[in-house]
């Protein structure tokens, strides 16, 4: 837990003492000063904090440990830690081409617009099926990977940009006409993951 | 007291049982590192803190809205 949340925490003990000493001595709320007292706890500080913790929740959605908290999430999570090259999530975990985290949501926001609140929409739909529906037997994406998520990053980078494959087929990467995943094309697959060496990382 | 006030004090009693109970969730969830724990936030927000908040309002508004006590006329 981060001195933010802390703070936000103490801040919400406190709100909550301020509303329970209105409640006790209501006749506190008869002069001008209690009325504002009262105010500012029922209506300025539980809006503050309840903002806050929303605040908060949403940054904490972003997490790998958010993700991975959800069984179901487990052998994705363990795909990050693949020790082989052609593993594309692990090539950019292990090598903090992503922030590790923050690498699921990195990956699997849409970057536009209202691309959160959708990933988030998305979210709290996978929380729905995790306690009342019926989990797939096989986790796929909605659509299609695009990639404008690729080239938000990869665009523009010289290991990229100077590549002759890609120079070659630039505009149809950009138009999504090929994918870059038919290239790069091991992604999160579970059923091999058991026979692969894991990586572990080394404390500096 | 007088009967306004003993209603605006149960309404701001009822009033901070709920802002109290639904802060109290919320800052619970902040130490649940589980997708659910979202979940139960928005609700305790949605389920005691918005009502608790209304009726607050609603029993300060109401209450300075309600006419004085009839007390003696004025003096002849």
């Amino acid at each position: 837990m981060s001195y933010l949340e802390l703070g936000l925490a103490v801040m919400t003990l406190v709100t909550i003492a301020l509303v329970v000493m209105t409640v006790q001595r209501p006749d506190l709320t008869d002069a001008r000063g209690g009325k504002l007292l009262a105010f500012l706890a029922f209506v300025v500080l539980t809006f503050v904090t309840s903002a806050m913790g929303f605040s908060t929740h949403m940054e904490h959605s972003k997490t790998t440990d958010f993700c991975l908290s959800c069984h179901t999430m487990k052998p994705f999570g363990q795909s990050l830690r693949v020790d082989n090259s052609s593993w594309v999530p692990a090539q950019h975990f292990q090598n903090n081409r992503v922030p590790r985290d923050r690498a699921c949501f990195t990956c699997h926001t849409s970057y536009t617009m209202f691309g959160d609140t959708q990933a988030k929409l998305r979210g709290l739909k996978h929380l729905w099926v995790y306690y009342f529906g019926t989990i797939p037997g096989k986790i796929a994406l909605y659509e299609p990977y695009l990639n404008r998520e690729c080239l938000h990053c990869h665009a523009g980078a010289r290991s990229f940009e100077e590549s002759d494959l890609h120079k070659e087929i630039r505009a149809d990467l950009t138009s999504n006409a090929t994918s870059c995943l038919e290239c790069h094309d091991t992604i999160h697959d579970e059923a091999p993951l058991a026979e692969q060496p894991m990586w572990t990382e080394s404390q500096p | 007291m007088t009967a306004a006030k003993i209603r605006l004090f149960r309404r701001l009693r009822l009033a901070g049982t709920l802002v109290c109970a639904g802060l109290a969730v919320e800052v619970a969830t902040l130490f649940w590192p589980h997708p659910t724990s979202f979940v139960v936030f928005l609700v305790a927000a949605t389920v005691l803190v918005v009502p608790g908040v209304a009726l607050y309002l609603v029993a300060i508004t109401s209450s300075s809205l309600a006419p004085p006590p009839a007390g003696p006329g004025p003096a002849p």
